[in-house]
This record gives C-alpha cells, structure tokens and sequence, in this order.
C-alpha cells in the first residue's frame, strides 16, 4: 500500500507541475466564468426594479424582490406568450399573458399552440401562494416565471390592508409554482426529457472518457518512452506501478469532471433569473441510482481498457490509434439510439446492456428511457466489474512482459504469447 | 559468503536462446565484471538476477535467498536502457525513487541533496533532467542508483558517455561503496576498466560462459611463453628465444620462448651478459581485451572447454 501511495502522489504532483492539466481543470471554468457574466452584463441580465413599477399602497420599508419589470422589447416580450388562469380574482390583465376563464380554455390554446404554457392561480393564493404551471411538450424557453411574477407582484402592491401574511408573500423571492404536464402532450415531454437526460449522461460519459483517457495513456507510455521504467521495476513491482498510475490518473480526472460539472451546476444557478426552469427533468431516484452507478463503472472500465492500450502502445500516438478499436463497438448502442428509445426492453437493448463493452451506453440509455428491470442491472453491473478487474489484471500482465523492453509494439499475434511468457 | 549464486540458469525468446545454462557466483564485498560482445546476454542475466525476468530454468539466489520484494530493497540497478522523469526537479526525483527503495522521505531528500553535491551537481539541485547535458544526466541516474546505499550493486556500462573526469568521479564512488561493504557487479565494455576495478569476471558469449575467475588469473591463463624486456642487445641471439616482436613505438621488444625456456632463465641469461642492457623485463600478460577479442571472435568454444578443465573455483 505504501508503494501505491507513493506513485499516486508522484503521478499526481507531477499532473500538476506540468501546468497543462492545472490550465485545462481550472482554466476552463474560469473561462467559462467570464464568459457568463460577461455576456450577462453586456446582455443587462441584472436589471433594477423599474421605476414605472406601481407601488401601489406599499408601505414604507417593505422592499420588493429582485424580480425585473419585462420591457415590451426583452426576449421573454418577444418569445411565444404564456397565459394565466385567475381563481383568485386578483389579476384581471397581466402584461404579456393571455388571460383565459377556465383551463380547459387555456388548455386548448396550449394544444392549439398559441401560447408555450399557462399559470392557474389558486383560488386562496392570498392564503397559500399557490400557483399552478402547465405545459405542453418540455422545451426549455417554454416556461419562465417571470411575467406572472411582476403581474401578481403588481396585484398585491395595490391591495389595500395589507396582512402579515400578504406582507410576507411580498416578500418572498420566488412563486410556488408545481408544474404540470397534460395528458398526451405530458407523454411526448417526459419522453423528450427522458431522451434528453439519457444523452446527457451518456454525453458526459463520453465526454469524460475522451478528455481524460489521454493522461491515462501518457503516463502508461511514459516510462518507456523516456526509458525510466526498468529502473522503476527494480524497485516495485509491475502492477503496482500500473495499479498507481490507474488510480492517479482516474483520481485526477474525475477531479477534472467534478469541477466542471460543479461550475456548470454554478452557472446554471446563476442564470436561473433568465433562463427557463428546468422543469421536467425529473428523474427518478432509481434511475439517478442506475445512471450513477454505471457512470463510475463504465468510466473504470474504460480506464481499464485504456490501461491494456498503454502496456501493450509504447508511445502515446500509437496508444491513440490503438484506442479507436475499442471506442467503436462502445458507441454501437448510439448507432441504434432509435430502437432503444422505441423498444428498450426489447432484446437487442438487454443483450447489448449486457455486453461490458457496449453496456455503459446501452444501460445509459435504457436506464434514462425506462425503468431497467433489477436483475438486468445487477448482471450487467457485475460483468462489468468483472471486466474492470480482467482488465485490470491484463493490463498488469501485459505492461510486465510488453515493458521488457522489446522495443516494438505487439502484433495482435503476439498477445497470447505475451499472456502466457514468463516474464 | 556469497550475495548472488546462479545456477544452470536458462532463458529463451521464442526460437532464440538468450543464456544456456549459466552458472556463476558472486562473493560479498567484490567487484564483479560481466562481459561479452552485444547481445551476448548479459542484460538477460542481470534482469533474472533482479526478478524483472523470470528465467526459464535454474536457480538464482540472492543474499542467500530467494529473489523477493524485500530484496530489491537492498539493490541498486543502473540498467543499460536508462533514463528519468525529465520535468521534475532534481531532489525530489532522487527522493522519490528513494522512498520506493523503502528510505522515508526526508531522510530521502537529505541524501539526495548530499549526492548531489558528491557529483558536482550541487548547483542543479532544483533543475530538471531534461536541463542537464548527457554526461549529468549519467550521473544523476547513478546518484538515482545508490541514493539508498545499496549492499549490492549492479551496474551496466556505468561509465558509457562520460568523460574522464567524470569518470573518475564515478569509479572513486564505485571504490568508496566497496570499501564501505557493498558488492558491485559491473557490466563494461571498456577492458582497462575491468583491469583496473574488477576483482573477479564472467564473459558470456552467445548465451554461454566462456571465461570465469579472478582478473590476474584469467590473464595468466592466456598469456603465451613470452617476455615483454626494454633496453638494447641482441635479442635474437638469446638461447631459447623463438621469435622477437617490436611494438609500435619500438621501445618494448616481446621475446617468445620455445616450451624448454622459462622467463627466469631468459631473466638470468640477461644479468649474466654486460653485453645486454635491460630498462624493463616482465612477463607477457595479454590484456583483457586481446582475450576478448580472441574469445568473442571464433575461439569461444576453445576457451570455454579449457576453462572448464582449468577453472578457478572459490
């Protein structure tokens, strides 16, 4: 164990003396960043609250939220408008919202597509706050709260006798919203937010093996390429030095991911007063169990195999060419995205979910799609761990026998030879 | 007492046979030489001896044992193949490749810092490889080998892209770590090197032993019937003297003798005639690198089956 810590902290030190992997983890977001507010602040994101607003019988020292005015020019004024149903006799008109009597009215001018979604507010919203959203198919630009807050906003500034209770709704910053889909056009959205969701997750897979495979094959290829390794192997043995290396380099890309994932989280938040909710992407608890767990399985076994790609390469271009032999039968499950999204459980999607070397994608998919019976998440997790530890193994093989310094990459011939060497 | 004992140790690369059927010993506290032409199989034997190959058939004990991870502790390995972390600073590339050899970490940085400065690179302790020329380069990866004071040495063309100076250093630290106990095996190719280091050889060729046994002893086995004299006479006329071969510069004269002759005659011949005048006498020892040349170049066979009546064993 002493031994692996050791070439754990060696490798990862050494990632950050480099200077490129510090750049690239914090470079990125740091840019990303910038860009944000920069063109937040050249957009005028962060309005103040518009002196034309009505402050009705407000009393003094009750500030409103930071909630804008909507100029007749901003790009919610100009995107397709959203309607309200008034239980609570509060609003009569509303700047940019169409009023309708009944929901079913609303509902019709939803499938009808002449507004992107309506409000219902509750009867007692003085009492509860309770405003209801419904929409037809997800699509990110269709909702915002915005119009309907600066409308009841409006309401309550000109109701006289304010209560405790009015007061605080005043001053509350958002709107109790719950959102609602509609019968068949609520199929087609989670259908689309369930599409959605399964390509994000397999896109970050994706994402994240391709940008961190390399360091893996770099620091696997790197001891024979500047000739240190032998001098590494009188000293330690093979597998450890491969073993500290996975660990290392997994280590410090999955850092890498974190950060980013956690800046993107970050300006998500930050962009929430201008871009729509995200309303819809709800997914289970067991699929976020699922997609999770095969994140972290397939990026090991990915890792792994890219493990027997650095023992078997000997400079870190022949790894990258190698690498493309396996990345192509991984992303089949893409080339057939439509029968997985027509027919998950169909036995096509179950067999290839089952596979290790097509499963992270297949079992992404299906996951994001539709529940995935137990047993079939169970098998394919346990192949896959399998496979992670047969990779692991034979990386270790390989990078013993290949390492003794043949000086030439094998030949696909020459691999059970090197299983079997003694080395 | 003995620190390496190989025993009829075989090894094969598919068809090629790398080493038949070699057997040596190394005793504690010698400098050992390995020689033999390229791919003699040399470095096949000093990776079986660390445990980087496994031999096919054989023994090979180390400090009475068994190769084990504990062993490699005890060793420091310059290989041939040679080379290091190019963008990491000097001491804490030493210190890490230390603390693998089991020394904590300070303890580690301490002794790198104090190498360094024993191989005049004192000045580069925050410098990077890739900054230093070849022959510092050289003397970084030996400061890499004994950073831990190795009890065995094993060391493979230490001197190769050095110059004499640096040289020197070099062979006065291989000196230094013998006289404090340690045991240097030490492949080479420079022949006045082994003449002038090695206590004891072992030359492989083609797989195969073909010389084994102290330096002088070797040497004597293949010196002819001949004197080496200076100084001015008649050479040719002494009885017994066969032939008579000038050097090069023409200064020193190798008489050879007839089988009935015996140095100590030629020498008691000389004394007895004034008419002789005699600067140098001694008898004709070739150098290691004649026998390598003659043993490497066709006569491997011979060597090896005379040696094997007349070895000289511990």
């Amino acid at each position: 164990m002493r031994t692996l810590w050791l070439i754990f902290r060696f490798e990862v030190t050494r990632q950050f003396l480099r200077g490129g992997y510090a750049l690239i983890t914090f470079g990125v977001p740091i840019l990303a960043i910038a860009a944000f507010f920069l063109i937040r602040a050249l957009s005028g994101g962060d309005v103040e609250v518009s002196a034309t607003r009505d402050r009705g019988n407000l009393p003094p020292g009750v500030n409103l939220p930071g909630a804008s005015a909507i100029s007749e020019d901003s790009p919610l004024a100009q995107a397709r408008p959203m309607g309200f149903v008034d239980h609570s006799g509060l609003l009569s008109a509303a700047p940019l919202l169409i009023r309708f009597d009944s929901e079913a009215a609303a509902q019709e001018a939803l499938r009808n597509g002449e507004i992107s979604a309506f409000y219902v507010i509750a009867a007692d919203y003085l009492q509860t706050g309770e405003v209801e959203a419904f929409f037809g198919r997800f699509n990110l630009g269709s909702l915002s709260d915005l119009p309907i807050w600066e409308a009841l906003l409006s309401a309550l500034v000109r109701q006289t006798d304010l209560s405790a209770a009015q007061l605080a709704l005043l001053q509350a910053r958002t709107l109790d919203i719950a959102p609602n889909a509609l019968g068949d056009l609520a199929a087609q959205a989670t259908e689309n937010t369930n599409l959605l969701l399964a390509y994000v997750f397999a896109g970050l897979l994706l994402f994240t093996v391709f940008t961190t495979s390399g360091y893996l094959l770099q620091s696997l290829t790197e001891e024979r390429e500047n000739r240190a390794v032998e001098v590494l192997l009188s000293s330690l043995r093979p597998r450890d030095l491969l073993f500290g290396k996975f660990l290392a380099m997994n280590a410090l890309a999955l850092l890498q991911i974190a950060i980013w994932i956690g800046t993107a989280l970050f300006l998500l938040s930050q962009a929430a007063d201008l871009s729509p909710d995200l309303i819809g992407i709800a997914p289970s608890a067991e699929q976020v169990g699922v997609l999770a767990l095969y994140f972290v399985l397939s990026y090991l076994f990915f890792g792994s195999i890219y493990a027997i790609i650095g023992a078997l390469t000997t400079t870190l271009r022949e790894g990258t060419q190698f690498s493309a032999l396996i990345i192509l039968p991984a992303m089949i499950p893409f080339y057939l995205a439509t029968a997985f999204i027509n027919t998950p459980n169909a036995p096509l999607p179950v067999i290839l979910s089952l596979i290790p070397i097509t499963a992270p994608l297949a079992m992404t998919l299906r996951a994001a799609i539709t529940p995935v019976p137990l047993i079939e998440v169970l098998i394919g997790a346990a192949l896959l761990g399998l496979s992670i530890v047969g990779c692991v193994w034979l990386a270790a093989r390989l990078f013993r026998v290949n390492t003794l310094l043949s000086g030439r990459s094998p030949k696909l011939g020459d691999l059970l030879r090197l299983v079997r060497e003694r080395a | 007492m003995i620190t390496i004992d190989v025993q009829n140790v075989a090894k094969r690369y598919g068809q090629k046979v790398a080493v038949d059927d070699v057997s040596f010993e190394v005793r504690r506290g010698e400098i050992f030489s390995l020689l033999g032409p390229n791919g003699a199989g040399k470095t096949t034997i000093i990776r079986m001896i660390l445990d980087i190959i496994k031999p096919d058939s054989g023994r090979i004990e180390v400090f009475g044992a068994p190769f084990s991870e504990a062993t490699k502790q005890r060793i420091g390995y310059l290989p041939e193949e040679r080379g290091l972390y190019k963008n990491v600073p000097l001491v804490e590339l030493l210190s890490y490749l230390g603390t693998l050899k089991g020394m904590k970490r300070r303890e580690a940085e301490q002794r790198a810092a104090q190498l360094l400065n024993e191989l005049d690179l004192g000045a580069y302790k925050k410098g990077k490889v890739r900054e230093l020329s070849r022959g510092m380069s050289q003397k970084v990866q030996f400061a890499a080998t004994i950073i831990h004071r190795p009890e065995l040495l094993i060391i493979d063309e230490p001197f190769a892209g050095l110059d004499p100076v640096n040289t020197e250093i070099i062979k006065n630290t291989i000196f230094r770590l013998r006289s404090e106990g340690a045991t240097v095996v030490m492949s080479i190719h420079e022949m006045h090197q082994v003449e002038e280091m090695a206590d004891r050889l072992l030359m492989i060729h083609q797989g195969r032993r073909v010389l084994y046994g102290e330096v002088d002893e070797v040497r004597q086995r293949y010196a002819e019937n001949a004197v080496i004299v200076s100084g001015q006479g008649d050479w040719a006329a002494l009885r017994g003297v066969t032939r008579v071969q000038p050097d090069e510069t023409g200064r020193n004269i190798t008489l050879y003798l007839d089988e009935q002759t015996t140095p100590e005659q030629i020498m008691a011949a000389l004394a007895s005639d004034p008419s002789y005048t005699v600067r140098s006498f001694a008898r004709a020892v070739p150098r290691l690198n004649d026998i390598f040349i003659r043993v490497a170049g066709g006569e491997a066979k011979i060597a090896a089956s005379a040696l094997d009546a007349a070895e000289v064993r511990p």
